[in-house]
């Protein structure tokens, strides 16, 4: 296994698009994003913002690096792409076959957003009724969290989600009310 | 995972996300959570076969705030690790270390990460990370084949000095 593997030690736990007529091969005629909130506030959205494809909602690296300021990498020529923060970076396939791979519509490049908060330990839900998009984009701030860690045991409450290997997400505020021990381990 | 027999959940960070949220460059190591979801224990070591810490680890889930492990790390700090730093020297490593990681990504393509990877070990030395993914591409064998060989490591280590 070449990729780290995070081992939560439960038992000691005492845890749209609105792109109808503009003729985009990306867009499903008829979904569109009503709604888009992004940690709580209301943030208008244009066409040229979002994708909607095979009941994915896509968003441009533009509004990830306005909004996020996550950053466009290409990782691979031709192949892949990489959104990064100051400290990872997510890869994404140019190859529409992969799983989650991203969009590139000329020179525009468009992220399935569910996936990209889900690696980020952050949420974001697309209701496909009401057209709703929401996103809850927590990241830590390095030097605040450096100071709430040297806190001690007055230090704020830590959350984050990861998937299981089976993908189904499991947040540590799931574990609220047990202590939790989390042991970080890799193959290697 | 198959192979740890693992009873607890686990949770897969192919991106590394806990190592940029908590500053970690090395595994493995334990993080400490309370009832509440604040840190107790940042990142440190973990040695399953240390009766020390396997003891303070008990004694932390019977006594919680009032452990020996819990004053500890109220004194020091709850994130301090004696081997803690940030995750990547710098942008560049982090990205020449992505670039690698999505080289290996794709299947047939070690040989041209190992260079990438390399480069990224040069910019950041002490990251180990990128130093083990690098011994594991190269040595599948020290990782792979019964028990991780820990003694080669520190030999390697050794002969770099």
């Amino acid at each position: 296994m070449k990729y780290l593997t995070l081992f939560l030690a439960t038992a000691l736990a005492a845890v749209l698009l609105s792109g109808c007529g503009n003729g985009s091969q990306f867009e499903s005629p008829g979904m569109s994003i009503t709604s888009f909130t992004f940690n709580g506030e209301p943030v208008p959205l244009t066409s040229t913002d979002y994708r909607y494809e095979n009941d994915t909602v896509y968003l441009a690296t533009t509004v990830l690096n306005q909004r996020m300021h996550l950053e466009l990498q290409e990782l691979v020529p031709g192949r892949q792409i990489g959104i990064c923060t100051d400290e990872l970076c997510i890869p994404y396939a140019l190859d529409p076959s992969e799983e989650n791979a991203a969009i590139k519509d000329g020179e525009q490049f468009f992220i399935p957003i569910i996936h990209l908060m889900e690696s980020l330990g952050s949420t974001a839900v697309w209701n496909k009724e009401s057209g709703t998009l929401e996103v809850d984009y927590r990241l830590h701030d390095s030097d605040s969290f450096t100071a709430s860690l040297n806190n001690g045991l007055k230090s704020a409450p830590v959350s984050f989600s990861l998937p299981d290997i089976d993908g189904n997400v499991i947040s540590l505020d799931d574990f609220r009310g047990k202590k939790v021990a989390v042991f970080c381990w890799a193959s290697w | 995972m198959e192979k740890a027999q693992a009873e607890y959940t686990v949770l897969v960070d192919k991106y590394d996300y806990l190592g940029g949220q908590f500053d970690f460059n090395y595994i493995p190591l334990t993080i400490l959570f309370d009832e509440e979801g604040r840190m107790v224990q940042g990142a440190r070591p973990a040695n399953i076969h240390n009766e020390n810490q396997v003891s303070a680890l008990e004694e932390w889930i019977k006594n919680g705030e009032n452990s020996f492990l819990a004053a500890s790390a109220s004194e020091s700090g709850a994130g301090t690790s004696a081997m803690r730093s940030s995750g990547f020297a710098s942008p560049e490593a982090r990205k020449l270390f992505w670039q690698g990681v999505a080289l290996l990504d794709e299947d047939g393509r070690d040989e041209e990460a190992l260079p990438v990877l390399k480069k990224a070990l040069e910019l950041d030395p002490d990251n180990w990370l990128i130093r083990k993914q690098i011994w594991v591409v190269e040595h599948p064998e020290k990782f792979y084949e019964g028990d991780i060989d820990t003694a080669w490591q520190r030999e390697v280590m050794r002969s770099k000095k």
